[in-house]
């Protein structure tokens, strides 16, 4: 994937997180006719320029008020609903039915992740585009090393279950703080998100680079693990070589991968950053064919 | 490398093993002071995803959510009457993804919503007290069918109040001569019939 698209995609995902709450306290400042007062001590102190910023400038909201809610844990887009198979998951698990419009829209992103593996974590994730510009302020004394992989898949086994303990634990989720934090600046209720996602952020600024999404997030141990079958796949070419003692692709890996090992497994996002840096244009992103009956290997 | 299918399902049956060190599912000491949204359901902490989209839509801005460190009601929904009522919008239900809270129209909110029922406390009540205020009834969405004003403007709550806690939030008294509670037995706020 091309870098601009990437880091246009993850723009837009993070717009249009902070857009969502701000065009909800749009559409509630207008409707209620409270006085700017009575806005500012509900909802706290960033409310009141927010609403009178979107009055001034865009006048009436539009009749998109409920049509557009939620963030990347669930989202509905003008009746049409979109969930996090960890969501869907963990209802089951709590026994609950869930309606056929979050059945619907959990099973549509499942096969997303069976289809693409884990190519949202690096072109859509919003705590992913963080993570990326966090890893670039990443001090000196900064702590070397990597967390085991398998941390994630104890994340996801406890989110997950949670409610079999009658809990939750979807507030400490990397991605979706970062829509509650957005959410909780604009409607009140900010601390904890912004706790959560700070020492995420933290821990990938001190701690270990990345750890977060290489280790520790469930969605990303999910997706690795739903990869396994997807149908884009970086590849090295077997007919060209590598350079000696180049490792441009492994130094360019954000996920800690090594391209010239081989076809990198599941854990890869197919962000397409090492066919960018590859000096003797080995790596491919391509659908595997060799498998095909009949084609020479 | 990549995990084996076997290390990941063993990865996350540890993660199981591990959910009561991490008190999510502990219960809250005193949830005393709060009501669930309107048409939440009797499982509502097993049905509620924590998406918060019903606090996003809230016209009244009454409902908040619960902080990561809340046990048992982290993300989840609630209502404190005294800070802000519910306007019986409705809102919140319509956008709830994941059938925590039944969907309803405005009209329905009379049959449909069982937040609470409002108590007086005579004792505190400014019209039982020789003054006149009604300001409760002022307050009530549904004036004369959930609240009906006596002799002196003494309220007198009906049957058919729907808990929204407009009538706390509005009750000149300090603390609230009017207050509403969850109508399950279960519940640390219900008192009792009056």
């Amino acid at each position: 994937m091309n870098r601009w698209l990437r880091r246009a995609l993850q723009a837009s995902v993070l717009l249009l997180l902070a857009g969502i709450p701000a065009l909800q306290i749009w559409t509630v400042g207008v409707t209620t006719r409270w006085a700017p007062e009575e806005l500012e001590q509900r909802y706290g102190p960033l409310a009141r320029p927010l609403v009178e910023l979107c009055a001034r400038t865009f006048g009436d909201p539009p009749e998109l008020g409920g049509l557009l809610t939620g963030g990347i844990w669930s989202i509905g887009l003008g009746g049409f609903e979109l969930a996090d198979p960890i969501a869907l998951a963990s209802l089951l698990a709590g026994l609950a039915w869930p309606p056929v419009a979050l059945l619907l829209g959990g099973a549509l992103v499942l096969l997303l992740h069976l289809a693409f593996g884990r190519l949202f974590c690096g072109a859509l994730c919003p705590y992913g585009a963080l993570s990326r510009l966090v890893s670039r302020l990443r001090p000196r004394f900064a702590l070397e090393g990597s967390l085991p992989r398998w941390l994630g898949f104890v994340t996801l086994g406890a989110v997950v279950l949670a409610p079999l303990v009658g809990g939750s634990l979807v507030s400490l989720l990397p991605y979706a703080a970062v829509g509650l934090a957005m959410q909780g600046l604009v409607f009140g209720g900010w601390l904890g998100a912004v706790l959560v996602l700070g020492g995420l952020l933290l821990s990938d600024l001190l701690l270990w680079e990345h750890g977060v999404c290489r280790s520790l997030c469930p969605s990303g141990a999910l997706q690795s693990l739903l990869g396994r079958w997807r149908v884009l796949r970086l590849e090295p070419l077997r007919k060209v070589g590598c350079e000696a003692h180049c490792h441009l692709c492994a130094e360019s890996c954000w996920l800690g991968l090594d391209p010239r090992a081989g076809a990198p497994d599941s854990e890869c996002d197919s962000c397409g950053r090492c066919i960018g840096v590859c000096p003797s244009s080995r790596l491919v992103l391509r659908v595997p064919v060799r498998d095909l009956p009949g084609r020479p290997q | 490398m990549a995990l084996s299918r076997r290390e990941a399902l063993a990865s996350m049956l540890a993660g199981a093993f591990l959910l009561p060190g991490t008190g999510c599912g502990a219960a809250q000491a005193d949830p005393s002071r709060t009501l669930l949204p309107p048409t939440a359901s009797e499982d509502f902490l097993a049905r509620c995803i924590r998406c918060g989209r019903c606090a996003e839509v809230c016209t009244a801005g009454c409902i908040e959510l619960h902080p990561p460190w809340a046990g048992a009601e982290a993300g989840s929904p609630f209502i404190v009457p005294r800070v802000a009522g519910c306007n019986t919008c409705t809102m919140c239900t319509q956008v709830c993804p994941s059938g925590a809270l039944t969907p309803i129209e405005p009209e329905d909110v009379l049959d449909a919503v069982d937040m609470g029922l409002a108590y007086v406390d005579e004792g505190l009540c400014l019209s039982f007290l020789g003054r006149v205020c009604g300001v409760c009834h002022d307050a009530c969405p549904f004036p004369g069918e959930a609240i009906v004003l006596g002799h002196h403007a003494q309220p007198q709550v009906l049957g058919a109040c729907v808990g929204c806690g407009r009538c706390e939030e509005r009750c000149p008294q300090i603390p609230a001569a009017i207050r509403v509670f969850r109508q399950d037995p279960g519940s640390p706020r219900w008192k009792g019939p009056a």
